[in-house]
């Protein structure tokens, strides 16, 4: 996470989510990190590599884009407690 | 959460179940009523694969010394294959203690120890673990999968003096890359070995990057491990 992601993070409502990914199922296709840059970046064999820390309100929207976009169904958001 | 999918292709074939002795027998134990021992087994790999049940307040350096070792070994591995090197001038004089071990950011795991002797090149030992904990990834997900192979690619090229310190580079992103991301832990055990291996060895990396030739016998034998 860069400098300015964090000054942003730390301005922004926190949503209580998480983006999670199910490695089990996740081949690797790549549709989460076209669908949501900024959130989801691809390690170098192209599987998600996705945020561990809780989801800022600007960022909800994609996380769900991701979500729906994924073939596999390998994404959810998860409700922290 | 993660959750293997495998096929059931035989639910009439023998099951297989995987369990400790020592926590078995101090179970069977504490059944009876009786106190918790304060001994430990531990295996030590080397020549021979040696298993000793010693007191908890027992030195690493005296389980060595136990088990006939006369010259002082330069690193130990704690905690298995998967486990963590140690230099031995850190490790020497701390008990076999699990607490003790956690407090100094060690662990026994399984109790499995390997001394690596003076003149035995740590290396390529690593290399050699690397690919052994690859081999036996179960294949469930991309950062085992890729990453692993990754991961014993470049500690081959370390250990063969084909690498530089480019490699070495791209061994740590990989790392960081793996790490914490797998389905299970395994990838965590090798990226927790390589991490350990790359301060301990840091010494004899530099010259393996630096094109000089490595003077250390490189032959060490680790049950299980050649492929």
């Amino acid at each position: 996470m860069s400098a300015l992601q964090r000054i942003r993070a730390a301005r922004e409502r926190l949503t209580g989510q998480k983006l999670r990914v199910d490695p089990l199922v996740c081949e690797g296709i790549g549709q989460c990190a076209m669908t949501a840059s900024r959130l989801v970046q691809l390690d170098r064999w192209g599987y998600p590599i996705v945020p561990t820390e809780e989801l800022g309100a600007s960022d909800l929207g994609p996380a769900q884009r991701a979500v729906n976009s994924c073939p596999k169904r390998a994404l959810w958001l998860e409700e922290l407690d | 959460m993660p959750f293997p999918r495998r096929n059931v292709t035989d639910p009439w074939a023998p099951q297989t179940i995987v369990q400790n002795v020592e926590t078995l027998a101090r179970l069977a134990l504490l059944a009876r009523g009786l106190p918790n021992p304060s001994t430990r087994l531990l295996t030590v790999l080397g020549a021979h694969r040696m298993v000793v049940e010693v007191a908890q307040s027992t030195t690493i350096e005296q389980v060595l010394i136990g088990l006939g070792w006369k010259v002082a070994p330069q690193a130990v591995l704690l905690g298995g294959y998967a486990g963590i090197w140690a230099k031995w001038d850190d490790v020497a004089s701390l008990e076999v203690n699990e607490k003790k071990m956690r407090a100094a950011k060690l662990t026994l795991g399984a109790g499995v120890m390997v001394p690596l002797a003076e003149d035995a090149c740590g290396v390529r030992v690593t290399a050699d673990l690397v690919s052994y904990l690859a081999s036996m990834s179960a294949r469930q997900c991309g950062p085992c999968l890729f990453g692993l192979p990754a991961l014993a690619e470049h500690w081959a090229g370390l250990a063969d003096e084909d690498g530089d310190r480019r490699t070495m580079d791209r061994l740590r992103a990989d790392i960081s890359a793996i790490e914490g991301r797998g389905a299970c832990r395994h990838p965590d055990g090798a990226t927790r070995l390589s991490t350990s291996a790359l301060q301990t060895f840091s010494a004899h990396l530099g010259a393996h990057v630096s094109g000089m030739r490595c003077r250390h016998r490189t032959h060490v034998t680790l049950p299980g491990t050649s492929l």
